[in-house]
Formats: structure tokens, sequence, C-alpha cells
């Protein structure tokens, strides 16, 4: 057997036939909610199993918007993850920047203070915020969500920038400096599209984070026409009935935004994790 | 460039869209709205189908009484019970909720329901709604008060798929003896067709209760002294004897962690023929095998003909200790267990009601599984047990003790005298901690 051969045969075997089953054994589930989203409700639980719509319906999704209300939904969860992502991204650049480059009191402190932040699990500190913007006025707001997500999502995000920061070296500021920029210049045209990556990363994770919340959505919101995709989505499950056609229905439309972001952010996500993995 | 300028109209409109529909909250204060009262309502199962019933309801009470305006919320039925503890605790309840069975009595030891002995006195309808499911209410509570109202009630019975049992020569079986032979007969496991689906999973309890119940021919939890009852050898025979249709094969291997959905998926789907489940799961049938191929019986009894089954378990509506329109939430309390409520959800919904005007409609007249109920309620040969729902404990029992004591029977991690003693154990304890603090 030629060496070519045998080297083929040998990535073959060891490559691509177990990403090829790794990739079945993900996709699988993606196909088969796809499949059931487009299937009558009385042929869902029937035997054989039909592995195509057969006969094929889009009654689910017609329903789904019409009589569940969805499109409130979905905008709702768009409005609440963009606003949370467009914070987070834009307050921890400047977290991340100071804690990365300036030496200041208790700065140990501040970044245990935000790696502690992320230990505390949501539902402990339900009852206080509720308090808190039941006061302000914000139960049944929105805002409330956007606020309490941009709070839960900016210690991991800050943490994760002030790492590309640190990656790029001072001088390059510096240099800009010297040649007349400010240090806010510096920052935004020098250093901050060297970090693009990263804060593309950091933004998909605060934006994912939010778009599946769900504790939050449910305890603050108490009028079903703020309710956010992932309350909508358990309404599908009743107690003693589950909508199987439109709860995959609902699960494919809450996937279709997320898809398209990684789609197009899946060059500087890689990036920006690999990046990101080996910095201090 | 113009890349640039496309993104930033589209996130300046997703910006402004969402300050005018976060913004745009309610201005009036809470428990009125104009010349009208609010009253707002919160149901613990919202689903497409209830969704609307309310919103029928909800418009023929506003009909009736103009003053009033009601401001509907239907909640994710796995995770109400959080929205309800979450208001508790900020004060922002509701008027007026749905409540099932087993969280009222975590709710009236909370002081969260209002007792309603006294509104319910003047109610027009208060001779016609079920004394059984008002007994069962009261015994959720240490002073005996009613807390809340039932709407329907949702007996423990067995459904089986009559199209299959036909193509294969099956018959409903009467006796414990008999269901265990079919158990036997019907399972094919090679082709994952099998005569009964087992629930191991969550809710695993009252199938469990009614079983080893039956078997051990008794109808009471505690003896007179408060002593659980599940130490004595025969709750371990009948734990075996129904554990054994696991260890033999006889129900698929995924029922050790069976819920509510998987098991009424293996039924409704064919792989098992018959299924053990409460009256609601009505609606799943219907979905799933249509009309005319399924049915409802009663369960398979003891050498002594008796079944012995849980007491009446029941749905109700509640008024909050800290509603704002107390007055507004009894007034849609009485309508909720009125006649005309009772009767249209039940027929939308597939319940069966306990306001027993319903029982001269034609819809319920006409009902192919309603006289089962009408039997199982009446019949001599059916006894019904009293879960202690009024044990605060009760809820953790079921989640933390119970499902996987089960489980380990099943798994054969422990053996059914073991996992009896200590639900026994666990139960004295709480129930004597009950008495004695209620002394």
């Amino acid at each position: 057997m030629k060496r070519t051969t045998k080297k083929r045969i040998t990535k073959t075997f060891t490559c691509y036939i177990p990403l090829a089953i790794v990739t079945i054994i993900m996709l699988f589930p993606f196909y088969w909610f796809l499949n059931t989203s487009f299937k009558e409700q009385s042929s869902i639980m029937k035997l054989p199993i039909k592995y195509l719509p057969e006969p094929f319906t889009t009654d689910n999704y017609a329903s789904m918007l019409s009589s569940m209300g969805f499109d409130k939904y979905f905008l709702n969860s768009l409005f609440v993850s963009v606003v949370t992502t467009i914070f987070v991204v834009a307050i921890a650049i400047m977290g991340g920047y100071a804690i990365s480059r300036y030496k200041f009191k208790g700065k140990k402190f501040v970044f245990l203070l935000l790696l502690v932040t992320q230990m505390l699990p949501g539902v402990v500190i339900l009852v206080p915020l509720f308090t808190i913007f039941n006061n302000m006025g914000l139960i049944n707001n929105l805002w409330s969500l956007v606020i309490v997500n941009t709070t839960v999502n900016l210690p991991f995000c800050t943490i994760m920038i002030s790492g590309f920061f640190s990656g790029v070296s001072p001088t390059l500021e510096e240099a800009a400096q010297i040649d007349g920029c400010t240090i806010l210049k510096s920052v935004f045209k020098i250093v901050v599209p060297t970090i693009l990556p990263g804060i593309v990363a950091s933004g998909a994770f605060a934006f994912v984070n939010t778009w599946n919340e769900f504790v939050y959505s449910l305890n603050f919101m108490s009028d079903s026409d703020k309710f956010t995709l992932p309350v909508g989505l358990s309404l599908m499950k009743g107690e003693f009935t589950v909508n199987y056609g439109g709860l995959a229905a609902g699960t494919v439309v809450a996937l279709i935004p997320v898809l398209l972001i990684f789609c197009y952010i899946q060059k500087y996500l890689v990036q920006g994790l690999a990046s990101g993995a080996v910095k201090g | 460039m113009k890349k640039k300028k496309v993104v930033s109209i589209l996130l300046t409109s997703i910006m402004l869209t969402g300050m005018l529909a976060g913004c745009g909250g309610k201005s009036e204060e809470a428990g009125s709205s104009g010349d009208k009262q609010t009253i707002e309502f919160w149901y613990h199962d919202g689903n497409a189908n209830s969704n609307a019933i309310f919103e029928e309801l909800i418009a023929q009470f506003e009909k009736e009484n103009p003053e009033y305006e009601v401001e509907y919320v239907g909640l994710p039925s796995d995770s109400y019970l959080q929205k309800y503890n979450t208001a508790i605790a900020t004060n922002t309840v509701p008027d007026v909720a749905s409540i099932r069975d087993q969280d009222v009595s975590a709710l009236i030891n909370q002081g969260a329901l209002s007792c309603i002995d006294e509104d319910f006195e003047s109610f027009e309808e208060k001779e016609h709604i079920s004394e059984s499911a008002l007994n069962a209410i009261r015994n959720c509570s240490v002073d005996g008060k009613l807390y809340c109202l039932p709407q329907y009630t949702q007996p423990q019975i067995f459904w089986y798929n009559t199209t299959l049992m036909e193509e294969k020569g099956a018959e409903i079986p009467a006796t414990i003896d008999e269901f265990m032979e079919a158990c036997e007969t019907y399972a094919d496991p090679d082709n994952g067709t099998y005569f009964y689906s087992l629930r191991g999973g969550a809710g695993s309890l009252d199938n469990m209760l009614d079983f080893i119940f039956t078997y051990a021919n008794q109808d009471s939890f505690f003896d007179e002294e408060g002593n659980c009852v599940l130490s004595d050898p025969i709750f371990a025979e009948a734990l075996d004897t129904y554990a054994s249709i696991y260890w033999n094969g006889w129900t698929s291997k995924d029922s050790v962690s069976n819920s509510y959905k998987e098991m009424v998926a293996e039924f409704g789907s064919g792989t098992a023929m018959g299924i053990a489940n409460n009256s609601s799961a009505l609606a799943e049938n219907i979905n799933n095998l249509g009309e005319g191929n399924f049915t409802n019986a009663l369960a398979p009894a003891n050498e002594e003909g008796i079944v012995v089954t849980k007491d009446v378990p029941f749905m109700g509506y509640t008024v909050f200790e800290g509603a704002k329109n107390r007055e507004g939430g009894v007034k849609f309390l009485e309508f909720l267990v009125s006649h005309d409520a009772v009767s249209y959800f039940c027929e939308k919904d597939g319940r069966v009601p306990v306001n027993d005007l319903v029982y001269e409609d034609e819809w319920y007249q006409n009902n192919a599984y309603m006289p089962v109920y009408e039997e199982m309620m009446s019949s001599e040969t059916v006894k019904f047990l009293a879960r202690p729902l009024w044990l605060p404990e009760w809820s953790e029992f079921l989640s933390k003790v119970q499902e996987p004591g089960l489980q380990a029977v099943l798994m054969k991690e422990k053996t059914s005298e073991e996992v009896l003693q200590e639900w026994a154990e666990y139960l004295t304890n709480a129930q004597k901690e009950y008495l004695e603090s209620n002394k």
C-alpha cells in the first residue's frame, strides 16, 4: 500500500469518521425539532417514527404567532438582549481597560469581587432586586431586565476583556499618544480594533446569556405582553398537555437570531476565545 | 459606510421600540382603572387552551359585573410556585390565583392565603360544591378552615388503548392479579411494546401509593398514635410486586425516570397499552390517539374487590391575604366556582367538575368518560386515601424522599423494606411534630 493511501485511510478513521459521528450526534436534536415543527400534532406521537414531516404543515408556526403571542415574546427578547449586550460591551471595555492598565489601591480586591459575583446563584438576589425595581416602578418594565442582565453579565465580560487588553502592549498606545492621540482616542482607535475578536466573544456571551434568561423574566414581568421567549416557550408545556409542535416551532424561532449571530461572528469568536485563553 | 448606517438604524429602532414597549407601563394605581376596579388574576397553567378559556370566562364576568376589569396572567405550570413565592415575599400578590392541592398547605403556613369561610357562606351556589372536595381543602389547614375553593377534581384512574387491546386480544384487568398477568403476557421488549407504562420519575407517588395501598387493603397513612403504617411488612410485599413490573422487563427501561409527559407519550405512541394517571390526561390522549381509541376505567382491585385511591385531588382558586382588591377578588372567586364557569372550563379543558349543577348539563351527560368518575365517587368498593397534605414537609417528601427512594428500589440499589422504613420514619416524625405543635 502506498504511503499516501495509508495516510489517507488513517486520517479518515482518526479524524473524519469521529468528526462525522460527533456532528451527527450534535445535529440530530436540531433536525428532530425542525422535523417536529412541521408535523401535524396528531402525527407527532405516532409509531412508526417518521423521519420526514408527512403530512407537511406550517400550522405550528401560525398558531404559535396567533394564539401564543410569540411575536411579542420575540421582540421583547430581542430588545432586552441587544440593549443588554450594548451596555455590557461598552461598560466592560472601560472597566476591562482600567483593570488591565491602571494600578490602584484595592485592585486585587476589585478583581476578586468581580469573580465572587459569578458564584452567586441568581435566585438568591431575586427578592431584593424585585423590591428595588418595584420601588423604582420598574416591575413589568423591560428595562428592569436590561439592568439586571447587564449587572449579571458585566463582571465576567469585564474580566474577559481585561485579559485581552493585557495582551496588547501599552507601547502601541504610547506611540499613538506621542503622535497626538488623546488617551480615549488611542484606546478606541488603536487598542479596541486590535482586541475586536475578544470584544465580540464577550458580546456573544452576554447576548446568549440574556436571550436564554428565565428566572428574572418570569418574576419581574406580570403582564403576558412583557414575557420573553424562554417564558413563552415554557408556556407550551402545560401541567397535563404538551404542545410538542408549537414547542418545536418556538424553539426554531428562538434559535434563529442566535444562529445568525454565531454564523456572522464565528471567525471573531474562535480568535477571541483562543487569544483570551492564554492571557493571565 | 453603508453597512454601518444600516446597523445604526437597526439598533436605534430596536432601542426606540423597546423604550416604548418597556416604558409603556400602566399608570393607574393598583386596584383601580378609571371608573373600573381591577382584579388581578394569575392562573398556574397558562397554556394556549386555558388562556382561550379564561379570555371567554373573563369577558362573561366583566359583562355581568361592569364595575370590574380582570387582568389575567397565565403562568408556566412548572415554575408558577416560584412566581407566587416571590410575590408573597415582596407583597405584590395578585388578588385571585389558582392553586394545586399539594401546594395549599405550604402557602397557608406562610400566612399567604386569606380565609374565605365567611365569604363562602354568602355564595349562592355553596350547596352545590362537592362536600368531599371542600373537606379535602379543610384538611390542608390546621384550623380546618377554607383557604381556597375547588373548581375541578382530578381522580386517579387507568387509561387503556382499546384499539391496541382489541388487536392483541387483551382485556381490561379487574384485579391486581389479572393486571400483573397482563403486564407479563403483553410485554414485548424486543419490539418495545408493553401492557403498562410505569411511572418512576417526577410525580410517581400517586400511581405507586394507589397500588400498594390497594394491595395492602389499607386506607390510612397513620395509625391512632400517629405512626406511619408504611413500615408494615405487607407494604414491602406490595412494593416488591409493583417494582417487579420493572425488574421483569414488563415495562420500558426508561420507566424509571418517566414523569407525566414521558408516560403519556409512551401511551400516546402505542408503546404501552395502559397507564395510570388522573383524569386530566384526557386532552393529551385525544391529541395522541384520537377519540374512540381509548377509554378510562377503575384501577385493578385487590383480592377483596377493594380499590384504594387518593382522596379527591382538587384544583382550586384562592384570594391572597395581601390582595389589593379583596372584595373584587371574592366576587371573581364566586364566579369561578359557579355553575357557568365550572361547566365551561371543564367541558373545554376535559376536567371533572365539582359543582353538582354541571351534572345536569348536556355535555356532561353525553361525555363518555364521566360515568367512571361518578361510579368512583359513589361505589362502596372504592376507598379514599387521605394524603397528609396538612404536613408542611409533604412537598419535600415527594421530591426529595419518595421519588429517589422508589428509583432506588427499581434500580435494586435498596430493598423495598429499607425504603419503606425510611419513608415511614420521615412521615411519622413529621406527623408527630405536627400533632405536637397543634396540641
